[in-house]
């Protein structure tokens, strides 16, 4: 007989793959596609998300479990880890609850950190603040990497598995059922958001600031939601992703993976329109999945498959830019009806 | 009575002065009409009134109200709105659309209601009612689904001045509507400048070089020459004042 979990682990993988990633993109397509912020750290918010949920769920599952308190959860990770996955195997109810909390707790502390950083929006030029937000983040990286007690440092830390109450067959059915509810939750959302008074006041600020100014638009207040709103975006996707995984390892979180492909993804798509977002992260996940698959067919190549990938990004955005700049889908401006 | 006061403005690109001390009233309900050669400083002037620029030196003032470096959109909420003289239009946007952002309080552009669509849909279908309009009166509204960038020089200095009746206003200030427009618009623009002034009482501060359409129109005309105010008061006596006649009128050839 077919294990249930053959068939489940493969998509599951895929799906949350892709929900992750979606997020990252949709919010990237909020700065940069429809109000012109162009961020190229990404992932300072997502490693934001990853801190809180490397921090918060687990001390508290400590508390609410009484483990021991010698037991520290950097330091005797194992041990916390297999300690608390079998209270919160039978408590399906203090999982979603502490998963939950994780999610707005992250949220907001990326909101707060999209707020902070919109200082820096209104004051640098386009060039000057991307390659500065890019600097925050890989700072940031650099902190969570090197300074264990956030999240383990270099190695970085298991989490405890707070879909465990699936049972060992259904787990993978409970991330994919959790973590992609979230992320079509927050894709209808921003979709709805975007296709509003406040979508079309987004993309008048891309296309003339100044102009926007003159017609009574407070463009630094609208840049600081869309940067707070984003960063929040963002931060959720640090949390499921670190969920997904049952680990938070912060050297992961680099500009290559979660930035430099997210930006890959909403081109290709077609920037301005989450549904080009949609089709060019799908596309591009797919493709990078069916690499993975190939790898041991390259081998022919005269360097590692690894870096083929690398050369890929720089192949694809190349093409699409000289072929089809608007992307697979392009904006859409609405039309009027009518004689 | 004066709407709007500016006081010794001074502003400087470096060194050079492209405002040396302009002092200037403008008139409520009137239309002024600004002249002046090219360099003479009157988009910097512009600029200065609308928040644009800063002055380096100099007092605005708004009915009473220091209004010095306020920013633009804070004038916009207290009436004052403009054009540019280089048409700054949404690009890709569409005409409709272009029209529809520059409405004010708009409920949807709250990012919570602009959740819930019951709540601003009835203002979105008033505005789309009011900016079909505005392009019907000025036979435009076959462009509506046009994006921005795909109008013609004319089309977009119209849609400068479309734009900015979206949203009440009381003090207009245009940098050369009529620029690169044919004659017969023109003449439709001022017209309906004019109208606006003398029915609703909104005042107008025109920078414009076609003096032959803009004079048939303004009640008062002011002349920067040099950073500084050369002259000001009835088209008449401004275009009779020898020394523009030397610098700036006899090159226009313009008949009083
Ligand atoms: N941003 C700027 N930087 C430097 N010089 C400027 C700038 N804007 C205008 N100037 C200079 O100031 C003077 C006045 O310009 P402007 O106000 O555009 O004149 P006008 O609108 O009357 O033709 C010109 O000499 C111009 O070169
Ligand atoms: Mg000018």
């Amino acid at each position: 007989m077919v294990n249930i979990a053959d068939i489940l682990i493969p998509i599951s993988t895929f799906v949350t793959f892709f929900a992750v990633y979606l997020l990252v993109s949709l919010a990237l397509n909020l700065q940069q596609g429809y109000t012109g912020i162009p961020n190229l750290g990404l992932f300072l918010s997502i490693i934001v998300g990853a801190v809180v949920t490397a921090v918060l769920p687990s001390r508290l599952a400590m508390v609410i479990y009484s483990v021991p308190p010698e037991l520290n959860f950097i330091e005797d990770n194992a041990q916390v880890v297999a300690l608390l996955n079998v209270h919160l195997a039978s408590d399906p109810f203090t999982s979603i609850g502490l998963l939950l909390l994780t999610i707005v707790v992250a949220a907001g502390a990326g909101m707060v950190t999209g707020y902070l950083t919109s200082f820096f929006v209104r004051r640098l030029d386009e060039t000057y603040l991307a390659v500065f937000l890019l600097a925050l983040a890989e700072a940031a990286r650099t902190i969570g990497t090197y300074y264990r007690p956030l999240a383990g440092g270099n190695f970085g830390i298991s989490m405890p598995n707070f879909v465990g109450w699936f049972g060992a067959d259904y787990y993978y059915l409970g991330l994919f059922i959790l973590i992609s509810s979230v992320s079509v939750l927050i894709f209808f959302l921003t979709e709805r958001l975007c296709h509003s008074p406040f979508g079309r006041l987004l993309r008048s600020i891309r296309e003339d600031e100044l102009t926007a100014k003159t017609v009574g638009k407070d463009t630094n207040r609208v840049k600081m939601i869309v940067m707070a709103l984003s960063s929040g975006i963002l931060a959720v996707a640090g949390v499921l992703n670190t969920t997904r995984q049952a680990a938070a390892v912060i050297p992961t979180y680099d500009r290559i993976d979660f930035t430099f492909w997210p930006w890959l993804m909403v081109i290709v798509g077609g920037s301005g329109n989450n549904l080009g977002t949609l089709v060019g992260t799908i596309s591009l996940i797919s493709l990078r999945r069916v690499l993975i698959y190939m790898k041991p067919s390259l081998s022919f190549l005269p360097f590692s498959p690894i870096w083929f990938e690398h050369i890929l990004l720089g192949i694809i955005l190349l093409l699409v830019m000289f072929r089809r700049p608007e992307g697979l889908i392009p904006e859409k401006p609405r039309k009027l009806q009518g004689p | 009575m004066e709407i709007l006061e500016t006081i010794d403005i001074v502003k400087k690109f470096g060194e050079f002065r492209a405002l040396n001390g302009v002092t200037l009233g403008v008139e409520k309900g009137k239309v002024t009409v600004l002249i002046g050669p090219n360099g003479s400083g009157k988009t910097t002037l512009i600029n200065c009134l609308t928040g644009v620029y800063r002055p380096d030196e100099g007092t605005v003032r708004y009915k009473g109200d220091d209004i010095t470096g306020k920013a633009p959109h804070k004038l916009r909420k207290i009436g004052i709105a403009r054009t540019f003289q280089i048409p700054a239009p949404f690009k890709k946007l569409t005409v409709f659309e272009n029209l529809m952002v520059s409405a004010g309080n708009q409920l949807g552009e709250d990012i919570l209601k602009a959740l819930a669509r019951r709540i601003w849909l009835p203002q979105e279908e008033e505005l789309t009612e009011k900016s079909l309009a505005l392009l019907k009166s000025f036979d435009v509204e076959g462009k509506r689904n046009n994006l921005a960038y795909e109008l013609s020089g004319g089309q977009l200095k119209l849609l400068e001045l479309l734009r900015l009746l979206m949203e009440d206003v009381e003090l207009c200030v245009l940098d050369e509507p009529v620029g690169s427009i044919h004659p017969v618009l023109a003449n439709k623009i001022f017209s309906t400048v004019k109208a606006m002034s003398e029915k609703e009482g909104i005042t107008f501060l025109i920078v414009e070089h076609r003096l032959d359409i803009a004079m048939r129109y303004a009640d008062n005309v002011c002349a920067l020459v040099e950073g500084k105010i050369l002259c000001h008061g009835s088209p008449k006596s401004v275009l009779e004042n020898e020394e523009l006649q030397r610098t700036y009128l006899s090159l226009k050839n313009v008949r009083k």
